[in-house]
């Protein structure tokens, strides 16, 4: 897992929502434990996609509302890997 | 369109005329085949469904709960419930194969109270609904139906005409999970307030809807599809998740469609306005934006006019517009051809005293936008406490009297009678008149707004009991809205304050699985100094005060 991935992820989500960046850390779910709201994860899927250049599933988007940050960037990083 | 016109009393009334007046117009589901269905074919598949309906059964006067996944589906079920003289209730979908448990707790309570005779379910769903009627205990009392096996032999189908004052649909508020209220609507209400929709928008035969809006939600259906439905004009639709996911793909198929009139709250037009990439674009026949649902947020309309002005978004075409799912959709909004506009108030002066007074630049304040004057056969009154009218300027309860307001709420005599007094609906919701124009400043009961989705305090309260080191009874959940952020805060009290490692992320966790709902604070305190009432009730407005204020730690 690079950490360019998951460093790049956690930059998105403290743009989508500045005032929890103090919940942003690797290990912390998207949803219960940052707080995003399912728009937001969304938008970050979104976003992730146009910074990796990558094309997420819809059928992925939905399993991700319970996703940690680190999961979300191992799926990024499968995706990329093609 | 004269005034004199025969507006039809009753839903199928409405389809009816739009199958006879169509000229070539009819819905294009974007998400299926973007082919388009005109108004006759929209009929002709509602009235299979209902042939359907009837042979397996269904007498006029029992539910149907609608879950499908697909929008076609969705609408032709919702039409041919109606033909059969059976009463739809759309509900949602679930959006995780992997929290199928959350969605069938949630939706299993909707189903309870609306005791269906079926739950109409299609391919992409389908194992939701053996589950769904277990766990809302009706087994042996409502069968589940798979939709692309319902269609039967229109021959077969015996007609049947409402009376306008019989009950088309039941509309389930959304949010609430304990206690879901089905507001009961009669083919006259529903038929009064599409009539005034349609007028006030002042929609015409070339307009095209596009929608984006669930329709388990009232602007989805009643604004969305019936009021399209009222003038056979054309309708694009998507599902709220692709809206979500593609924002850009809309915005091609808005051009691309030609749609001129949309509706939706804050957070959609927020999600265009930072995802919806327009450059390029030509969104000029775009006339007509509609946005409600939650207090608008004055900036927004500011900021997305400016950004999609460059691509022909008229500043006229915003509509801010009050109105819920008791009076069908629609309350008041401002003309057709007007644009929005705001008032900047003294904020601690509308707080504790109701008082309306410009502010002042020394004071803090807060702008709020007109949502305009009530539609056709609407009449709208601020009130005090006791019921007594309120002059303009004062802040107090909207209540309201008209045509389109609800029979009550599905066998909830209690909630009923508490909302609707000598004819009148009280909404809860707080505001004032100036000019004879609304302005909508908060909610009278607890209900917490977020992303146009309405949740009461007391669920998420609940949601939170389960948590064992959790003092039960010492837990308060309010809505916040300070500067950008906007959520739900929880105030918790451990039962060991030695022990209290765990309990925010167990808050966090229970209020995101069971309400679906993310919490922006969690603030740990002891039981006796979360703020109560002298009779010693918690008090969730304080709580907010103190915490908007910095003061709650």
């Amino acid at each position: 897992m690079t950490n360019e991935v998951v460093d790049t992820l956690c930059k998105l989500i403290v743009e989508i929502k500045p005032e929890r960046h103090k919940a942003v850390r690797p290990e912390a779910k998207l949803q219960s434990e940052i707080g995003l709201a399912s728009v937001e994860i969304i938008d970050l899927v979104i976003a992730a996609e146009d910074a990796f250049n990558i094309e997420i599933p819809d059928d992925d988007t939905g399993d991700l509302m319970d996703a940690t940050v680190l999961e979300l960037a191992e799926h990024v990083q499968r995706l990329r890997e093609g | 369109m004269s005034s004199e016109e025969q507006f039809p009393k009753t839903v199928q009334g409405l389809l009816r005329r739009a199958a006879a007046t169509h000229a070539g117009r009819g819905i294009v589901f974007v998400d299926e085949d973007e082919r388009k269905y005109t108004w006759a074919e929209i009929e002709s598949l509602a009235r299979g469904i209902a042939a359907g309906l009837q042979t397996r059964g269904g007498v006029p006067g029992e539910r149907v709960a609608v879950v499908c996944q697909g929008l076609r589906a969705q609408v032709t079920a919702f039409f041919g419930t109606i033909i059969a003289g059976l009463h739809p209730t759309i509900l949602p979908t679930p959006i995780s194969r992997r929290r199928l448990e959350g969605f069938v707790r949630h939706t299993s309570q909707i189903v309870r109270v609306a005791q269906p005779r079926f739950i109409l379910v299609d391919e992409p769903v389908k194992e939701v609904g053996d589950p769904l009627l277990e766990e809302a205990g009706m087994r042996g009392r409502c069968e589940v139906v798979r939709f692309e096996e319902l269609s039967a032999n229109v021959d077969l189908l015996e007609s049947y005409e409402p009376d306008p004052d019989s009950i088309a649909v039941i509309q389930f508020t959304s949010g609430s999970t304990s206690a879901p209220r089905g507001v009961v609507l009669t083919h006259r209400s529903v038929t009064a307030n599409v009539r005034a929709i349609v007028e006030h928008l002042e929609v015409v035969a070339d307009d095209v809807g596009g929608g984006w809006l669930p329709l388990y939600h009232d602007m989805g259906l009643i604004g969305n599809l019936l009021g399209a439905t009222a003038r056979s004009i054309g309708l694009v639709l998507t599902t709220p998740f692709n809206f979500l996911r593609r924002p850009r793909r809309w915005i091609e198929i808005m051009e691309r469609q030609r749609i001129t009139i949309t509706a939706g709250p804050n957070v959609s037009y927020r999600h265009l306005l930072e995802r919806g990439e327009p450059e390029g674009k030509d969104l000029s026949a775009w006339r007509v934006a509609i946005i409600g649902a939650e207090p608008i947020d004055p900036e927004l309309l500011d900021e997305f006019s400016d950004s999609f002005g460059r691509v022909g978004f008229p500043r006229s075409a915003f509509m801010p517009a009050y109105g819920l799912a008791e009076v069908g959709l629609i309350v008041t909004g401002i003309p057709a051809t007007g644009v929005y506009d705001s008032i900047e108030v003294d904020r601690s002066i509308l707080e504790e005293d109701g008082r309306v007074v410009a502010a002042t630049e020394s004071r803090t304040s807060v702008r709020i936008v007109g949502v305009g004057r009530p539609v056709r056969e609407t009449t709208v009154r601020i009130v005090d406490e006791q019921g007594e009218e309120l002059p303009e300027g004062r802040v107090g309860e909207i209540a309201i009297l008209g045509t389109s307001l609800m029979q009550g709420y599905f066998n909830n005599e209690e909630a009923s009678a508490a909302a609707l007094k000598d004819d009148w609906l009280y909404t809860g919701d707080l505001g004032y008149t100036q000019d004879g124009e609304l302005y909508v400043t908060g909610r009278k009961k607890e209900l917490i707004i977020f992303q146009g989705r309405n949740y009461y305090p007391q669920d998420i309260e609940r949601a939170i009991q389960s948590i064992e080191i959790v003092r039960p009874g010492s837990i308060v959940a309010f809505g916040t809205r300070r500067d950008k952020s906007e959520g739900v805060v929880i105030v918790a009290a451990p039962k060991d304050a030695r022990n209290t490692e765990g309990i925010e992320a167990g808050v966090r966790d229970v209020v995101a699985d069971r309400l679906n709902l993310p919490v922006l604070d969690v603030i740990l305190m002891e039981s006796g100094r979360i703020p109560r009432t002298t009779s010693g009730k918690l008090c969730r407005g304080r709580c907010r005060d103190l915490y908007e204020e910095g003061n709650l730690s």
